[in-house]
């Protein structure tokens, strides 16, 4: 039998492969060099030199566990700026996590109903997030200044203790002012965030909700929240994160060394940009290890209380 | 996308109903809140030094002698800087725009084209590494680091290019900012263009720029908008790495310093407006499509 009729009967599967031509694979080389160069070669230098730091001895000579052995020490000394750090982490999440994302979701279920002035609130509250945050800090921080601040004296008429030192100056109201900025500035906007999130829930699954007479209450609790948690998986993971980069906040509206508010971000940066590598590394590793777990049994915990939905 | 609200009316009771005008109330108040601190500056940056101080703690200060010298001051305000050498370097208000508007577009551009280009050819063309990349991206991009600061701190240092220019666009380049984003837009045009267009002949370089560049342009602007402001704002980088140019953000922030010094207040709030000029042009320009893109773009329900 001659191989063509052999070919005919039992056709043999000949995989065309897809050859490159040279030109494509200059084009594929351009397209992604800086990508390449920037994401992977940069970013994995930059996380090898800092696993290098933090595994260093004293003088950074060779390796050792000195800046590890010392940033966790500092974590467990009550009243260290890393501890301070630490403790400020949690709050940030419990404030922002247990106080913030129940009123975004309140204030996004009554936009997400058709309030009056949606769109004019809609536009409103975009606009702080045009300003940075160096306009936005210093406007707050006007309004309660010691010296010129309305709300000072305000605050005083009205029977409020106000330290001398000033709301943001002192230990025990700096951190609680912070998250009052906070909400101030972002509080509007983010809720439209989840307003946006409720309006992708498809009209049928609240319109049967209605015809069996659901109350509003049972469906933003039953239907809207469930339906929108991969977004809230967001937020929160987002709050998770805030907790631990806060940092432009701290410099602009407060003096840490007199007000004793120390972030995560704060101290890191601050400890490189005065050349301090070893002791910012060092940090970098306590928070390091705490921030995994703590995304982790954030992720796990939406997994199993609020399932990933697609609709 | 025009974001639908008129659905799901939640009045159907007369409870309801003033429940809805109670929550607007609220939305009112917080309005009123949010804003005020800005309408508090503005009317005293039109009040001359000593009216400002006759008026402190005043929650509705108004203006008795009308001025617009803080604003001719302002601008003539100078910021002190020393750069590499060790050489003072003053900056006014106009100069620091003028650096602002630069960097802003160059590092904009930087910070978006790379993940563009990447997104293509990953979303688009099979070879070794791709899935590596996006991987890499998308596992590393969510497992938190600390102290890496210190390590960019150091590379700069010994590469001199702490607290140079090109130090601070090195920095700006970006390779996953948005990537995931056009990453799925480029799998969702159809390859038979490209296919028809390589039988006309068109390499590779023309099909990206002449048939699937276009698709994105709508969204890629809205983008790169939201990437202007981002680095108009940034005022970390500038006063992290590049404290010798001082940009507007940062320059406001130093005025601020000179301010409280100097006591100078009016003169500081009139800074500010000057400072947030040029955004707020643009936003009132590009409302429209920014708001589109803030509250429906990385947001899957």
């Amino acid at each position: 039998m001659k191989d063509s009729e052999t070919d005919v009967l039992y056709p043999v599967k000949r995989r065309k492969k897809h050859r490159k031509s040279w030109k494509e694979i200059v084009f594929i080389i351009c397209m992604m060099a800086v990508p390449v160069l920037i994401g992977v070669v940069y970013d994995m230098y930059i996380k090898v030199e800092t696993i290098r730091l933090m595994f260093s001895d004293k003088y950074g000579t060779g390796f050792g566990f000195y800046w590890i052995e010392w940033a966790l020490k500092e974590a467990v000394t009550p009243g260290s700026q890393t501890f301070i750090a630490i403790k400020n982490v949690f709050s940030i999440i419990i404030v922002f996590n247990g106080l913030g994302v129940p009123l975004q979701i309140v204030i996004a279920y009554f936009f997400f109903k058709k309030a009056p002035f949606t769109n004019l609130f809609r536009t409103l509250f975009y606009i702080p997030a045009l300003f940075s945050p160096v306009v936005m800090s210093l406007a707050f921080g006007f309004m309660f200044d010691n010296t010129i601040g309305p709300i000072t004296p305000m605050l005083r008429t009205l029977g409020f203790q106000i330290p001398l030192e000033g709301l943001f100056f002192s230990p025990d109201t700096a951190m609680p002012m912070i998250y009052v900025y906070i909400f101030w500035h972002t509080l509007g906007n983010s809720s439209f965030m989840v307003t946006v999130a409720m309006l992708k829930v498809p009209d049928s699954i609240t319109e049967a909700a209605r015809l069996e007479g659901i109350s509003n209450f049972k469906e933003l609790i039953y239907i809207c929240v469930p339906m929108i948690s991969p977004v809230l998986s967001v937020i929160f993971l987002t709050n998770v994160t805030i907790g631990f980069s806060l940092y432009a906040e701290i410099l602009l509206l407060t003096d840490p060394g007199q007000s004793h508010v120390y972030t995560v971000a704060y101290l890191i940066t601050e400890a490189a940009k005065n050349g301090k590598y070893f002791e910012s590394a060092g940090r970098g590793f306590v928070f390091t290890v705490l921030a995994i777990p703590l995304v982790v049994l954030t992720r796990w915990a939406f997994g199993k209380f609020l399932p990933d939905v697609s609709y | 996308m025009k974001m639908a609200f008129r659905r799901n009316k939640l009045t159907t009771s007369k409870w309801q109903y003033a429940g809805l005008w109670i929550f607007v109330a609220i939305m009112i108040i917080y309005t009123v809140m949010l804003f005020y601190p800005f309408v508090w500056a503005f009317v005293c940056s039109f009040m001359p030094q000593n009216e400002f101080f006759g008026k402190l703690g005043q929650v509705f200060p108004t203006v008795e002698n009308f001025t617009l010298e803080n604003y001719k001051n302002a601008l003539a305000t100078e910021v002190q800087v020393v750069d590499k050498n060790g050489d003072i370097l003053l900056f006014d208000i106009p100069s620091m725009i003028g650096n602002t508007i630069i960097m802003t577009v160059i590092r904009t551009v930087l910070g978006t084209i790379p993940p563009l280009c990447a997104a293509y050819c990953c979303a688009k063309y099979k070879f070794w590494g791709n899935k590596f990349f996006f991987f890499y991206g998308v596992v590393f991009g969510s497992i938190p680091f600390y102290g890496g600061t210190a390590s960019v701190f150091r590379l700069l240092n010994i590469t001199g290019l702490y607290n140079t220019v090109w130090g601070i666009m090195f920095l700006s380049i970006s390779a996953y900012g948005g990537f995931l984003f056009y990453y799925s837009f480029f799998r969702g045009i159809d390859w038979t263009y490209a296919e028809a267009a390589f039988i006309d002949g068109a390499s590779h370089f023309q099909v990206f720029i002449h048939i699937m560049f276009p698709h994105i342009v709508p969204i890629l602007l809205v983008f790169l908008l939201g990437n202007f402001f981002t680095n108009w704002n940034d005022w970390m980088t500038n006063y992290m790495y590049l404290p010798s140019q001082p940009m507007i953000a940062y320059g406001v922030y130093k005025i601020s310093s000179l301010a409280t010094v100097r006591g100078n207040w009016s003169l500081l709030f009139a800074a500010i407006f000057l400072s947030i000029i040029i955004p707020l042009i643009l936003f009132f320009i590009f409302r429209k499509k920014i708001l589109s893109v803030a509250y429906t773009g990385g947001l899957k329900g």
